[in-house]
């Protein structure tokens, strides 16, 4: 399967990585579907902590009711906080990549952020993972179209300008219901 | 009631802050328990740039502040100079400046020095909460998590009535997918003071997953208790929401849930509503 990104969904995913740096972070993407092929086209930040089923419903169902046309939900993108525990998907990340596997009858897509210092700069680094829907089994995406150039570009206005402290995700709008999950200026 | 990040939406979005201003978003922050580190310390820097001669006693209180949201920030050059000050004006050994050194140590990924600074202070005052729970949070960086789970409970067996450390132990157990034990760490923060409503939402949202109508009955239990106390909490409504559409499912629905369903849906519109925020659920099926 080839997987190629938008840049907003690079912006989103990062800003949401970067507002809560001491916290593990999950988000939704949506993307369009082609033969052998899928676009990620925007990013939905879900939650900051532990995503429980109630809320997971709730949040799909409101993605659905507000994603751009011709889109579906794809996967999600999770980063797990600087530790010393080796990047990969959280207990968590894995039930609801499964649960998006299963909704949508296909494959599911998971980017993993990796945020770490290099050189006195943060550097944010995108892997794509895809579970199979059949098999639930998570494997390397054969033709990953990460950019990490494209990457960097586009999140250097949203570090720059700070722009990832308004980020929302739905454990914020849950809160808050006046804050927008769809982050339109992030898009 | 203004929700709290529209308050210090308001408070920033002043321009030409005063000292007072500059005060006034830091204590916010820091009374409401919320997590700016950043904006905390943009307003400490421009506190102590431009308006320190005006500090007096207050100098050193938004130095602390400073180190503080410099450490979570990870702008540890500053958090340095900071902890020197204080070194400066309260000396080395004080408890105070050698745990936020601790910290420092933690942030800048030196495990073994934080730990000593901390091993310090316990070897002074064996009962300082905060210190063994730092000292403990080192643990928790760990691929392994089972160490800091036997810390966190023997802390709790010393120490029963630490809410703080029965809401962690629930969220390490959440994390771990271990859903009883989530739900009674939850319940024990219940016990212990009624009135913190995130436990009965976040028991609610165990209980519905764990599944069973029994469970999704009691889950509907909790989530009444906190709307009768603050109808206003969306997060509650929603799981509620949610709660009685799964006990719907069940086909084992009492003739309360229908009218608990509609209530939730009515409060929930008029939310969206207060909150101008309506576009959001336009195409959401509410009815």
């Amino acid at each position: 399967m080839k997987v190629s990104v938008e840049e907003r969904v690079y912006k989103k995913a990062a800003a949401h990585v970067l507002r809560y740096t001491t916290e593990d972070v999950i988000g939704v993407l949506v993307g369009r579907r082609g033969p052998g092929t899928v676009t990620l086209v925007d990013a939905y930040p879900l939650a900051h902590g532990p995503v429980m089923a109630p809320l997971l419903e709730i949040a799909f169902e409101l993605i659905d009711a507000n994603k751009p046309e011709g889109t579906t939900i794809v996967g999600l993108y999770e980063a797990v906080v600087k530790t010393n525990r080796s990047p990969t998907l959280t207990p968590s990340g894995v039930k609801v990549l499964e649960v998006i596997a299963d909704r949508a009858g296909a494959d599911a897509i998971a980017l993993l952020i990796d945020q770490n210092t290099a050189n006195d700069e943060e550097v944010i680094t995108f892997h794509a993972r895809q579970l199979s829907q059949k098999e639930h089994r998570l494997s390397e995406v054969p033709e990953s179209g990460l950019s990490p150039a494209f990457a960097m570009s586009s999140l250097e206005k949203v570090i720059r300008e700070r722009q990832y402290r308004s980020i929302v995700d739905f454990d914020a709008h849950f809160e808050d219901v006046s804050l927008d999950f769809r982050n339109p200026t992030l898009s | 009631m203004e929700s709290k990040t529209k308050i210090l939406e308001r408070l920033v979005s002043k321009r030409d802050k005063s000292a007072s201003d500059l005060k006034s978003i830091i204590h916010f922050v820091k009374n409401n328990n919320l997590r700016y580190p950043e904006l905390v310390l943009d307003c400490s820097l421009q506190l102590l740039s431009k308006h320190s001669s005006g500090l007096d006693s207050e100098y050193h209180l938004i130095i602390e502040e400073l180190v503080n949201a410099a450490i979570e920030s990870d702008f540890l050059e500053v958090a340095m100079k900071g902890i020197k000050s204080l070194s400066r004006k309260f000396g080395d050994k004080n408890t105070k400046v050698i745990k936020i050194a601790g910290t420092y140590r933690e942030s800048n990924g030196d495990e073994n020095n934080a730990n000593e600074y901390y091993d310090y202070i316990l070897s002074e005052n064996k009962n300082d909460l905060k210190v063994q729970k730092r000292k403990l949070a080192l643990l928790k960086t760990k691929e392994d998590l089972q160490p800091y789970i036997e810390g966190l409970n023997k802390l709790l067996k010393d120490n029963m009535n630490d809410i703080e450390t029965w809401a962690e132990l629930g969220f390490v157990y959440l994390n771990n997918l271990n859903w009883s034990r989530a739900l009674y760490s939850y319940e024990q923060v219940i016990m212990l003071n009624p009135s913190q409503f995130y436990a009965y939402i976040r028991a609610a949202e165990i209980l519905y997953t764990q599944g069973t109508t029994d469970n999704l009955y009691q889950a509907r239990n909790y989530l009444c208790y906190v709307i009768i106390h603050d109808p206003e909490i969306t997060r509650a409504l929603w799981t509620l929401f949610s709660v009685c559409r799964a006990i719907d499912r069940t086909g084992k629905a009492d003739a309360k849930n229908a009218t608990l369903l509609t209530v939730c849906k009515k409060r929930l519109k008029l939310c969206y509503e207060k909150a101008k925020t309506s576009t959001l659920i336009d195409n959401y099926n509410l009815e």
